[in-house]
């Protein structure tokens, strides 16, 4: 009947102080485990985000290897007023047309969309004045998503605003092509001559012999985030401006220093990945920049844009010839 | 007595231990701060002596660099951002450029003046940024009668 007060003690299984150790132990575990977590899920969106632009990297070549020469930033609509040379176009809506993105969809396994969009013969102005149509423009396409961006699967900040247009959100995507270091929208082209410098505008057509820099010197395409309104992969509604829902809504420039926000953010080049951003070269690279880039607009010749001496400047412009230095 | 005594020591010691471990993890975790030693700098833009509000302050670094921006609030002060995460700009010498913040072509509403090309495109503002010199204030010569107008 006796029971020795030692042996009792010992056996009641565990105290608090051993319930607190182990908890302690186990929370200093989970601290140290889930940073490393987060990090390793950020390092596999990063890769397929580099996956992404591969693929419309090669995309863009089997086009250029098709045509001999670079999707246009976006075709001219020919429903504009002076259906030749685009010149004037006084109503916007009419202004609206398909983007590269567009174009290189039968590259990149779209054919069925591409053939539904009728491309070649539907223009996107018509298109979206059709509600049985629209909703093409809203596919979305995994291929123009960076897994890092927040963006809804609609960019509602970047819609086809007019009542025409039925104020239709279409799908969103997280890269644009590269304009150049200055915006050249279709009247500054068409009846200026304006060069962006870039490789993508309205009407353009870029072979790699017009890259004179050198097709490994040069950004072809890059990351823009919710944070700055992402983009859209259909084109855009009006090509002759370049406000957030003109030019802005499928190209950049790089006048701008990468993943800085601001007002001036949504026409320059942002990523949700930390110290920087991934862009398309011309040799079909895919390369992380980083935001510490030698970056600086200041043209060295007045008046003449195509002598901004960055380093991000200089790849962001196709024909500049200055020599790119280490980056 | 005794072990009554002994167990909240070991209790505390517990305490400290984990304490201590939160803390190392926080410190093994917590510091994400890659890149270019930075100084933060502020300051404030002013027009024939009035508040400055809503223009782009750009510090261009001197030597290869990436610049760092800033916009003034209503009072014309501002603080420069490096990226997104990181607030500062790079030790040197810096030309700076001041202007309003306006993509030609895009539509937005157009400044209300011109800020004199000798403060921006052609500048001729060059400061010395250094741990011991974060505070850079300008007054801006402007002679434009819609600047006082504008406020």
């Amino acid at each position: 009947m006796t029971t020795p007060p030692t042996f009792g003690r010992s056996s009641r299984g565990f105290t608090l102080i051993d319930l607190l150790v182990v908890i302690a132990i186990i929370a200093i575990l989970i601290s140290l485990l889930l940073p490393a977590v987060q990090q390793a899920r950020e390092a596999a969106r990063r890769t397929q985000c580099r996956n992404h632009l591969k693929q419309i990297g090669l995309a863009l070549h089997n086009y250029h290897d098709q045509y001999s020469v670079f999707p246009p930033g976006n075709g001219l609509s020919t429903l504009s007023p002076d259906a030749g040379r685009n010149v004037n176009l006084t109503t916007a809506n009419r202004a609206a047309a398909y983007g590269w993105a567009t174009y290189i969809l039968p590259q990149l396994d779209q054919a069925p969309l591409f053939n539904q969009l009728n491309v070649n013969g539907l223009e996107l102005v018509r298109l979206m004045q059709n509600a049985s149509l629209r909703p093409l423009a809203q596919t979305k396409i995994s291929v123009y998503l960076c897994p890092s961006d927040t963006a809804p699967d609609l960019n509602d900040q970047r819609g086809f605003t007019n009542a025409i247009f039925g104020d239709t959100a279409v799908a969103t995507a997280s890269y644009v092509g590269v304009h150049g270091t200055r915006w050249a929208h279709a009247d500054d082209w068409i009846i200026n001559r304006t060069d962006p410098f870039g490789v993508f505008w309205p009407g353009s057509k870029v072979s790699i012999t017009d890259i004179t820099d050198g097709s490994s010197n040069v950004f072809l395409v890059g990351e823009r985030n919710w944070e700055n309104l992402s983009a859209i992969w259909i084109g855009t509604r009006n090509y002759t401006g370049n406000g957030n829902v003109g030019l802005r809504q499928h190209l950049g420039i790089t006048n701008w220093k990468i993943n800085l926000p601001g007002n001036n953010s949504p026409r320059a080049f942002h990523s949700n990945h930390s110290g920087g951003a991934h862009f398309l070269l011309g040799d079909g690279r895919v390369q992380f920049i980083s935001e510490n880039i030698h970056c600086d607009n200041t043209v060295a010749v007045t008046g003449n844009p195509q002598t901004m001496i960055g380093t991000y400047q200089r790849l962001g412009m196709r024909n500049d010839g200055n020599i790119v230095g280490d980056y | 007595m005794n072990k009554e005594s002994a167990s909240v020591n070991c209790l505390r010691h517990s305490w400290s231990l984990a304490v201590l471990g939160l803390a190392l993890a926080a410190g093994a975790s917590g510091c994400g701060n890659f890149g270019p030693e930075l100084v933060k700098v502020t300051g404030k833009v002013e027009a024939n002596g009035l508040p400055l509000s809503k223009v782009m302050v750009e510090f261009q670094p001197q030597d290869k660099g990436s610049p760092s921006i800033g916009y003034t609030d209503e009072n014309g002060r501002y603080e420069l951002r490096f990226s997104r995460d990181r607030y500062g700009a790079l030790v040197g010498r810096h030309t700076v450029r001041i202007d309003f913040d306006y993509d030609n072509g895009s539509g937005d509403p157009k400044p209300p003046f011109k800020i004199p090309a000798q403060y921006n495109r052609q500048s001729e503002l060059n400061v010395e940024v250094s741990p011991k010199a974060r505070q850079h204030d300008f007054d801006l010569k402007i002679a434009d009668r819609t600047v006082s107008q504008a406020r």
